[in-house]
């Protein structure tokens, strides 16, 4: 069974959950003391990942961090349909890669306000949350005009791709980082039909929609 | 309170969708407002009345706002409380209710009047019959700022918090005292690629106003 380092509040670990859930894979969480005890910087955990972050997966020997190339991995082996991260397309695949780049920007600036209001994290605040606006400006503008185009998902297949698992989570939690989505309607809309997908799991600070979509 | 506070579109129509919660703020009042299975619209005080959680959070079950909170139930229509999950036995007392505001549908948006009993005949007039909605965008700038800017680019004051020129009517939704949201028609009922081609040019002209007007707030 895959083996996923694990810290319960982090939305980094919560992307392959999110996953491994909608797709029905099962997994063993291992849970690392991140806060306070900072296992995550320990020596034995150096030995799995000399960068000292989760997640990190452990798929019968194969061993594999960072949250997005954990995603593609996990699509490319377990996700029968293809959907989740299509081949063939080079054009759909660079599209997805796009916005697993735009994911750890998210990380570095939404992610960063929150570690900061949340576990007092030491970093220029100011910088973070204008950094995550203007990034959501960005996000909310592609949202809208696919919207227009009958489009629901971040990349254009008609269904939701490994692209919105890893976006999804500090936008989501953007708020315990001081970063209000008011002024993003057209990403509060997505935010609920990310959250109306089968299999959806929820995680402390994210709450599930309303089940049935009209 | 007054019993007109100025009417405001504070969406599309087609941005409140079903079984979704719309998280509005006009002169620095959060508006939650959503729509029932049967398409009615609610507006209420973004503000659940047991512990105050925002009820843009919740749940629109077709029927009723649930709070994400402690689970109270607020139905469409009159805001009253249901259901409250910790006393599922008892009918909740007939003062338990969200507070509502004056809330119509008309040229494409959704409206919203922060006065108690406001009347639907006081939106105003636009004399616009085939019109096409644009993107709204969203300016971290006071109003005024941004109607500043917007004089600039052709546009002409025609009305309290409406703007017209380049065939295009704006309505200014003041949200606070430095964030304000341009909503505008086009004249006529563009389709297919001329729709996308329109909605395209209004976005970027509007995208250089905004940030012309946050600089210059900054």
């Amino acid at each position: 069974m895959i083996k996923l380092y694990d810290f319960e509040i982090s939305g980094n670990c919560y992307k392959p959950r999110l996953l491994m859930g909608i797709l029905g894979v099962r997994f063993e969480r291992i849970a690392l003391d991140f806060y306070p005890g900072r296992e995550h910087k320990s020596p034995w955990f150096l030995k799995i990942n000399p960068l000292g972050q989760i997640p990190v997966i452990d798929d019968d020997g194969f061993v594999l961090r960072d949250a997005q190339a954990i995603l593609v991995y996990l699509a490319a082996q377990y996700d029968p349909s293809g959907l989740w991260y299509p081949r063939g397309d080079p054009e759909m695949q660079g599209r997805i890669a796009q916005w697993l780049g735009f994911a750890d920007a998210i990380t570095a600036t939404a992610s960063a306000a929150r570690l900061h209001d949340g576990l007092f994290y030491d970093l220029d605040i100011d910088k973070a949350r204008s950094g995550a606006h203007a990034l959501f400006r960005v996000l909310d503008e592609h949202l809208w005009f696919a919207e227009q185009e009958g489009q629901d998902w971040l990349c254009s297949t008609g269904h939701p791709t490994i692209a919105d698992i890893a976006c999804f989570p500090y936008v989501m939690l953007s708020e315990e980082g001081g970063i209000s989505r008011l002024p993003y309607p057209a990403i509060r809309r997505w935010t609920d039909r990310v959250k109306r997908i089968p299999g959806f799991t929820v995680m402390p600070g994210i709450f599930p929609a309303d089940a049935v979509s009209v | 309170m007054e019993n007109n506070r100025g009417w405001f579109p504070v969406a599309r129509v087609e941005e409140v969708v079903p079984r979704h919660v719309v998280q509005a703020q006009i002169l620095g009042q959060e508006v939650a407002v959503w729509r029932d299975d049967a398409g009615q619209v609610n507006a209420w005080e973004n503000r659940c009345p047991h512990r105050g959680v925002r009820l843009s959070i919740g749940i629109n079950d077709g029927k009723e706002l649930r709070c994400q909170y402690h689970g109270w139930r607020y139905a469409s229509g009159s805001g009253q409380c249901t259901y409250i999950p910790a006393h599922p036995g008892q009918k909740p007392a007939n003062v338990i209710k969200t507070k509502p505001y004056g809330v119509t549908e008309r040229y494409g948006f959704v409206w919203v009047n922060l006065g108690e009993d406001a009347d639907v005949a006081e939106v105003p007039a636009l004399g616009l019959n085939a019109f096409t909605t644009l993107r709204s965008i969203y300016v971290a700038a006071p109003a005024a700022a941004v109607t500043g800017r917007l004089e600039g680019q052709g546009f002409a004051p025609a009305g309290d918090y409406t703007l017209e020129g380049n065939g295009t009517t704006l309505l200014i939704q003041p949200m606070d005292g430095g964030q304000t949201i341009v909503h505008g028609l086009a004249a006529g009922e563009a389709e297919g690629a001329e729709r996308l081609a329109l909605l395209r040019r209004h976005n970027e002209l509007l995208t250089e106003v905004r940030d012309a007007a946050e600089r210059e707030a900054a």
